[in-house]
């Protein structure tokens, strides 16, 4: 699978509240995401260096994550192992270190990007404007499958294979439509749009596109199915 | 006094224990061996209750049987505050109402899928029960998701957790053990984070306290 020198779009920045750790998944690698008391945000592999065993079910303790199974403690920012809980005197090697990815925060989400990438991530099209970002949906279904049900809706252009506007008829801001492919059979598509409605406006058209990813839902289908629709 | 028909590995009688704690009520365990000896379908059990089901209390001569029940029996009477059952607002009870029903539909689709995987329940189509599990999910982490942007942390809108959280939370959070991951819900493994941060929460095992 292609996609490791690009920023994807993982959960809205919102969703990694105080002393909670979230749980990603993006071309296959599962990644936790959690935010230190002092504002840093950490992307991490969702793997204890120690024996293995998945961050995401560890605590959250301010400055560090402590793994469950044996409470090696690894530090915001470098990853790196503060205390062995079985050798408390000892300094802990430089190898008991958690993989971290790099990660930014833009547009309202957390970006992450899996190898080498050049720039920044971007939305050209609302620079200057407000960012709204709404529900995320994962559909069980390949990036592709999910971007061609996007290309079938009126109003929806699909810029590239991650990646679609929506200009909505009546409404002055575009909607960004972002796919994070998490594996090759899953798929989680977020929205930004640019405006900054309030109130009860907000909440119709939050709800509204709550609405539309679930319709869309049982629309979207596989290649293979695409491909025998087109022979028949 | 309260007496206590229960099982460790239960997730409903989990339900009553975890009340039982958050309220600070003493207890006595009668304890029932589900697994394997099935004791609760045995004549002993059956007098007491005859659905056969754990978890089953009885307070002070009153027998109390159904999970959710239990929980509505333990908070109208053991709870002075109220706030566990809310019986004063209406629209607020039927809303506890609503999610004790939801939590009773996890028994077949959730819950099942975990006694399949973990206690050999293998007569139990897992498939159809994960699949069940995962349209119930959907509705959970959605109603979550819009009571967190509305400023509500739990399942009613009111400003602290009541039974239907307490009803809900074991066979969601354990739902990991029948093979149904809850990473695709994210604002249901937030809101599992509060519940274990309630003063007094108790945890079993299966699930990791905060």
């Amino acid at each position: 699978m292609h996609g490791t020198s690009r920023w994807f779009p993982v959960i809205r920045s919102e969703e990694i509240v105080p002393r909670h750790i979230a749980f990603v998944q993006l071309l296959d690698e599962e990644i936790v995401l959690w935010r230190a008391d002092d504002g840093a945000l950490n992307a991490w592999e969702n793997r204890c260096p120690h024996r293995g065993i998945r961050l995401s079910i560890g605590t959250h303790a301010g400055s560090e994550i402590v793994c469950r199974y044996h409470g090696w403690r690894f530090a915001s920012g470098s990853g790196s192992c503060t205390l062995i809980p079985a050798h408390p005197s000892q300094v802990p090697p430089k190898a008991a270190r958690v993989r971290s990815y790099q990660i930014r925060e833009r547009y309202g989400f957390a970006w992450i990007a899996l190898g080498d990438v050049e720039g920044e991530p971007s939305l050209p099209e609302l620079d200057g404007l407000p960012h709204l970002t709404l529900r995320s949906m994962t559909f069980a279904a390949a990036a592709a499958d999910v971007a061609a049900t996007l290309a079938s809706e009126p109003g929806i252009v699909v810029h590239d294979p991650y990646r679609a506007v929506w200009e909505r008829m009546g409404d002055a801001a575009p909607m960004l439509l972002l796919l994070q492919p998490e594996s090759s059979a899953m798929t989680t598509l977020h929205a930004v749009a640019g405006n900054d409605l309030t109130g009860a406006g907000r909440l119709a058209f939050l709800r509204a596109h709550n609405a539309w990813c679930k319709e869309i839902r049982p629309r979207i289908v596989s290649e293979e199915s695409r491909s025998a629709q087109a022979s028949r | 006094m309260i007496e206590l028909y229960d099982y460790e590995l239960s997730s409903d009688a989990y339900k009553a224990r975890l009340l039982l704690a958050l309220l600070g009520v003493a207890w006595t365990q009668r304890y029932v061996e589900y697994y394997p000896r099935r004791q609760h379908r045995a004549p002993e059990f059956l007098a007491l209750s005859p659905r056969g089901e754990l978890p089953v209390i009885v307070d002070d001569g009153t027998i109390v049987d159904d999970a959710q029940n239990v929980l509505v029996h333990l908070a109208s009477r053991h709870d002075p505050t109220g706030r566990w059952y809310p019986q004063n607002d209406a629209g607020l009870t039927s809303q506890v109402s609503t999610w004790l029903a939801f939590a009773a539909a996890l028994t077949p689709t959730a819950s099942a899928a975990r006694l399949h995987d973990g206690l050999l329940y293998h007569h139990i189509d897992v498939d159809e029960a994960r699949r069940g599990a995962h349209e119930q999910l959907a509705v959970l982490d959605e109603h979550l998701w819009f009571n967190e942007d509305a400023g509500w942390s739990w399942l009613c809108t009111v400003d602290q957790p009541t039974i239907a959280d307490i009803a809900c939370f074991p066979d969601v959070i354990l739902a990991e053990e029948g093979g149904i991951e809850l990473r695709t819900y994210p604002a249901i493994r937030r809101w599992t984070d509060r519940v274990k941060a309630i003063p007094g929460f108790i945890a079993m095992p299966g699930i990791f306290p905060a």
